[in-house]
């Protein structure tokens, strides 16, 4: 986290661009502090009074200044720790479609009684919805300003569902922006979500990330749907993973992968991991700039 | 249910695992005629792995409503997208607090059939045909507090002869209509705590 980058600004009345995609994913990388140093950071580097709510295993800070309300939900803590694994089993792992129960059921039925959401991420934004509404609320209510919804991995489908019930409230959200996130629903949610929000969901997305790609491989799951808006970040000629693996079995053709092939698929996977994390995509959103 | 799949998955892994140890330990002690039973082991392992990945992608149809929910002792009423047409059935349910009906084949012979919803609170009439004839039967709803009207075909017109006097009426979805701002901002400012989306 370099000085530089102190003074960053939301400018509500320009259309989407690097400037809102930088200073959100700074916000998605400050969501990660524990809650005293995340409000010093955030005040410092935002210019925004940041409060952090943690229930069970869900974290989001919330911001606001005079012309904004920022909210930013954490991701997936560290999966090699007890709380990470947590974690990851309760939300990443129990990946069903469902459409729950009681009012957040009623809140996402308006998407259509067809539409199905990531069990997971539903518990989750359950979970921490009420002191995050009553924030939001207050806020909002004190001065409507343009509400900002961001989140790296689990938090950018946190912030995607939360937006959603934030309308249900009629808090008018003004941009969701999420980096490396996974899918949240099935085609009907994701359609819903496309006519509820028009051209104010971004979803970054480094080509060499395999989590936005989730969870449509899991064994349980249905099938799941992405929203719009993609923004594919990181150069297009880098190989990745998935166009590595399709090589490989092209290259393989004699029937044996010799070492050089899965050495090189290897190196593949593990240059996948860290694209994933959100100091990698804010540094291609710098080179993206500069350009 | 979900839980049941969670279990058989997991039932499966093991009845796996158990196929191969007993693989092992029959080859180790070389009495093959007895590999039928980590064999038959195996083959039941891989259908319980497999069968909540069938159930789910393609047994498991998804409901298409009509959706009716008792939330915190209230009717909720969920017809967004379902694949039933005719709405008279809501006239024995006078009891609802919340109804979606946002489908584009509800007009304002439809909305006929809510006239005695007196707890009706929220309603959603998001990509309807209603017009401002329509939102006459509103006025004698008068728990209403939520209304959703995106893209619609209402006008100033019906806004000032209907809505403006619904007492508790507080939030006012109107995006994609000809409502001007002039009407709603005067709406809004009329009492505080008043929300729209626009």
């Amino acid at each position: 986290m370099s000085d530089s980058v102190v003074g960053l600004k939301l400018d509500a009345n320009a259309n989407h661009d690097e400037s809102h995609a930088t200073y959100l994913g700074r916000a998605c990388e400050l969501a990660y502090l524990d809650a005293k140093q995340g409000s010093i950071e955030f005040r410092k580097q935002l210019g925004l009074d940041a409060e952090l709510i943690s229930i069970s295993n869900t974290q989001a800070y919330i911001g606001e200044n005079d012309g904004a309300i920022v909210v930013a939900f954490r991701g997936s803590e560290s999966f090699t720790t007890i709380d990470g694994f947590k974690d990851w089993l309760l939300t990443n792992a129990r990946n069903f479609l469902i459409l729950p129960e009681g009012r957040i059921g009623t809140d996402f039925a308006a998407a259509g009684v067809g539409a199905r959401f990531h069990s997971g991420f539903m518990s989750a934004l359950n979970d921490i919805w009420d002191p995050l509404f009553a924030k939001v609320d207050n806020a909002y209510s004190e001065c409507e300003r343009p509400v900002w919804l961001t989140g790296h991995s689990l938090g950018g489908a946190l912030a995607l569902l939360c937006a959603w019930r934030l309308h249900q409230h009629f808090v008018a959200v003004h941009q969701i922006c999420t980096f490396g996130a996974p899918m949240i629903g099935n085609d009907i949610a994701a359609e819903a979500f496309k006519r509820e929000f028009p051209s104010k969901i971004y979803r970054y997305v480094d080509i060499g990330d395999i989590v936005p790609k989730l969870p449509t491989i899991s064994l349980f799951s249905n099938s799941y749907a992405h929203c719009d808006t993609e923004i594919v970040v990181g150069e297009a000629t880098e190989k990745s993973a998935l166009n590595c693996l399709k090589e490989t079995a092209a290259q393989t053709v004699d029937g044996a992968i010799n070492s050089l092939v899965a050495n090189s698929l290897w190196s593949e996977v593990k240059k996948g991991m860290p694209s994933h994390l959100m100091g990698n995509y804010l540094s291609r959103l710098t080179s993206k700039r500069r350009q | 249910m979900f839980q049941i799949l969670e279990y058989l998955f997991f039932a499966g892994v093991l009845l796996i695992a158990l196929a191969v140890v007993l693989f092992l330990v029959t080859l180790v002690r070389k009495r093959f005629k007895r590999l039928w039973i980590p064999s038959f082991i195996l083959c039941v392992g891989i259908v319980t792995l497999i069968s909540p990945a069938i159930y789910t992608r393609i047994l498991l149809s998804v409901d298409l409503g009509p959706r009716e929910r008792m939330v915190d002792g209230e009717v909720h009423i969920s017809l967004n997208g379902w694949d039933g047409n005719s709405y008279a059935f809501l006239q024995t349910r006078p009891e609802t607090v919340v109804l979606q009906m946002a489908n584009a084949d509800v007009d304002d012979q439809a909305l006929q059939y809510l006239r005695h919803m007196k707890n009706l609170r929220e309603l959603d009439l998001n990509d309807s045909k209603v017009t401002d004839q329509g939102l006459k039967v509103l006025v004698e709803l008068e728990s209403l507090e939520v209304l959703r009207l995106r893209s619609t075909l209402i006008t100033d017109q019906g806004f000032r002869d209907f809505l403006m006097t619904l007492p508790n009426l507080k939030n006012l979805d109107i995006r994609e209509t000809s409502v001007s701002n002039e009407v709603a901002n005067e709406w809004k400012n009329a009492k505080s705590g008043r929300r729209i989306l626009r």
